[in-house]
């Protein structure tokens, strides 16, 4: 239940918050997707279910329908791949395969956007963003994620 | 979730997201009902952040111009306790010169200047210049007699006062007479106007006058400032075995002037 209020916050600061200071908005840096590696960090595979959901929600909200359901649950199954190599949890463990599917993730949404639609995107706001979502990836693991060790 | 669960749901999302995505199936008008019944009760979230956004933006603006106007304020406070202190110097140094000239004796009075502005309305037709005619007369108080300059050079005196005109008489007229001075030198001549060329008369022969000199005019009681007449434009020993033939062009073209000042003499 605790989840599910944050996962629903998040899902808000998004499209209302990020979506809105960043254009083009897709490239703001990834607070939900964030959520649901910490999810799959924690419960494992199952986290795909919420994947699916998060993706969902967030394409009706944002217009871009198929878009965040495909990249997230690839982001998330991904993550849950590499993850699954190592038996046991560390700090690498978590923030390096988040950092490099947020990256991939990142891409692949320019990419798949290009491909539909003509637009201007900046290096710089690409490359900003993702490193906002790395230093949340770390600070998140700090904060929280450490303790579930 | 088993592994085969996992690995065919995964992929299955993805290609169907992917599908979804590519082939605009968000068009079809069930599924954008739906997302538009969904973004109505996102709205006024998105509403309140956008008022939130504006109104913060506007709060900050108006921060940032307080800001700045407080700062302004400083620097001109700063900069008229300056200019205070710069006036009081100032009065300290005219009571000081004002002391000075008492001691001494000596008066320029120059800042007791009482003029008017006036416009020249009427120029010689003969192409002389021997005269102007300029606005105001009785109407605002000229004289004849009255000095008519523009900011350095001498246009002449006031001959006839009229209603709401003057005629004025240039250094070119024959009429046109005054005290004068060379340069800076103290001794005092007579300068009598002419066409093209006044003289300066009664300058001894042992008086040391060269061509391009300025020659001033000076008032008897020293209440007006010097103003220039002209240059010395030639030397000569004339018929007079005593003094110098000195000629002198006028400085002032009146043609080429409209605003003059008249500078009414003490009386």
């Amino acid at each position: 239940m605790r989840y599910a209020l944050l996962f629903l916050v998040a899902i808000f600061l998004q499209v209302v918050f990020l979506h809105g200071l960043f254009k083009p908005g897709f490239l703001a840096p990834d607070l939900l997707l964030i959520v649901l590696l910490s999810r799959a960090y924690l419960i494992g595979r199952d986290a795909v279910l919420w994947a699916i959901l998060g993706g969902s929600l967030l394409d009706i909200l944002t217009d871009t329908i198929g878009l965040n359901l495909s990249l997230y649950v690839l982001s998330v199954y991904l993550f849950s791949l590499v993850y699954e190599r190592f038996l046991f949890k560390s700090f690498l463990v978590f923030v390096l395969p988040s950092s490099v599917v947020l990256l991939t993730k990142k891409l692949l949404a320019l990419l798949m956007m290009r491909s539909k639609f003509s637009f201007e995107a900046s290096f710089q706001t690409f490359a900003l963003s993702w490193l906002i979502e790395v230093f949340a990836v770390v600070g998140l693991y700090f904060i929280y994620l450490r303790r579930k060790e | 979730m088993t592994g085969r669960r996992f690995h065919i749901l995964s992929l299955l999302v993805v290609v169907f997201g992917l599908i979804v995505f590519f082939s605009d199936l968000s068009h079809i008008s069930y599924v954008r009902a739906f997302v538009s019944a969904i973004n109505r009760v996102v709205a006024p979230v998105v509403r309140f952040k956008e008022r939130t956004v504006s109104e913060l933006r506007e709060e900050l603006g108006a921060y940032i111009h307080r800001v700045d106007v407080a700062k302004e304020n400083i620097q001109l406070k700063r900069r008229l306790s300056s200019l205070l202190l710069t006036e009081k110097e100032l009065d300290t140094c005219l009571a000081e010169i004002e002391q000075l000239e008492k001691t001494m004796k000596v008066s320029s009075g120059f800042r007791k200047l009482d003029y008017v502005v006036s416009r020249i309305v009427y120029y010689d037709p003969t192409g002389f210049d021997l005269f102007v005619i300029i606005e105001g007369g009785k109407n605002k108080g000229i004289k004849e007699g009255d000095l008519v300059v523009t900011e350095r050079s001498v246009i002449g005196f006031v001959e006839s006062v009229f209603s709401s005109t003057s005629r004025v008489i240039t250094p070119f007229n024959e009429k046109f007479s005054t005290t004068a001075v060379l340069g800076t030198r103290k001794k005092r001549y007579i300068y009598r106007g002419g066409f093209p060329e006044g003289s300066l008369l009664h300058v001894n022969l042992e008086d040391r006058v060269e061509v391009g000199e300025e020659v001033y005019l000076v008032e008897l009681k020293r209440k007006i400032p010097p103003f220039l007449i002209g240059k010395v434009s030639e030397v000569s020993r004339g018929k007079d075995p005593f003094f110098k033939e000195v000629k002198v062009k006028p400085e002032a073209v009146p043609r080429e002037e409209d605003y003059v000042f008249v500078i009414r003499r003490s009386r």
